[in-house]
């Protein structure tokens, strides 16, 4: 058995971090003289990137830009406000700060709600995919049911749509 | 006595160390339970040999009958390969790569299909719909214990 098809195997949990020190470092140590299992590698990888990137990622709101063009207006609607306190009287003095306090803190609150929202499982469970041709549905729930599916070129699975629809 | 209890200590020592040897053993091995499943239009009962996979496709695809075509146990060493016939002739065929902290690594070929590796938890499921079969979808379905 050549070194190739002993280290073969290794590839992905070397390229997932799962390797012991020493099969680390056999895998690390032929890599580098090894073109052949050095393009294995990189194919997975990219095809792991991949995977994960059309299957795993969910759109996720990325509401900071909006959080951040807000701020300048707070700032100044604070500061409007503030100027208008001082002709007010001391009742606005309180309630403004208070309300940009409580603007902040739900900022702050929103903020780490979609932070802390439960996203895919890190690393899913399908690592690479190869259909010739055919289109495939990966379904991985949050309860641990991963779903491949093939759909078949057939005008009926078309029409069925994939999940949902038998084939 | 204090001979006796050595010879005790020795003798524990090489019952755990035993035991450890036997755990690293089985862990090159992995038992795969591969099951084929026809899902189908077709009005009819769905197989409590199907349970499990019922439970976890129902919500996802509409069908009226399913039954299990096929379940084998394959108790493949890591690298092995283990095959199956599919009744369209076609075959599968899955080899476990690598057990790890976050499951076994199982490369499977449904045959002109599908290539995929994936990693699995022991005793989790992974479904794949693979073929259309007489007005239905073959579905394999993948069960690793380690």
């Amino acid at each position: 058995m050549s070194a190739c098809e002993r280290l073969e195997p290794l590839l992905h949990g070397y390229r997932d971090g799962e390797l012991g020190l020493l099969d680390r470092w056999r895998v690390q140590r032929h890599v580098v003289g090894c073109a052949g299992c050095g393009g294995e590698l990189a194919r997975i990888g990219a095809v792991s990137d991949w995977v994960r990137a059309a299957a795993g990622a969910q759109a996720e709101p990325d509401l900071w830009p909006a959080i951040a063009a807000a701020l300048p207006a707070a700032d100044a609607r604070r500061r409007a406000a503030a100027s208008e306190t001082q002709a007010a009287g001391w009742r606005q003095r309180l309630w403004v700060p208070l309300g940009a306090a409580t603007a902040t803190a739900l900022a702050a609150a929103l903020a780490a709600l979609v932070w802390l929202q439960p996203g895919p499982p890190s690393g899913g469970v399908v690592r690479s995919l190869y259909s010739p041709g055919q289109s495939v549905v990966v379904l991985e729930r949050a309860d641990h049911v991963t779903i491949i599916w093939v759909m078949d070129p057939g005008p009926e699975d078309r029409a069925q749509g994939g999940p949902r629809g038998v084939a | 006595m204090a001979s006796l209890r050595g010879i005790r200590l020795g003798l524990l020592a090489l019952v755990v160390a035993f035991a450890a040897g036997v755990a690293y053993a089985e862990a090159d091995r992995v038992a795969l339970t591969v099951t084929v499943t026809h899902l189908s239009k077709s009005p009819g009962a769905i197989d409590p040999k199907a349970a499990d996979i019922h439970k976890r496709l129902r919500d996802e695809f509409r069908y009226e009958s399913l039954r299990v075509l096929e379940r084998r146990r394959m108790n493949l060493r890591l690298d092995e390969v283990g095959s199956l016939k599919l009744p369209t002739n076609r075959w599968v065929r899955v080899r476990p790569l690598h057990v790890g902290d976050r499951g076994v690594l199982i490369a499977v070929d449904v045959e002109g299909i599908l290539q995929t590796d994936l990693r699995v938890e022991n005793g989790r499921a992974v479904d794949i719909g693979a073929q259309s079969y007489e007005g239905g979808k073959l579905v394999v379905t993948l069960e690793p214990r380690y």
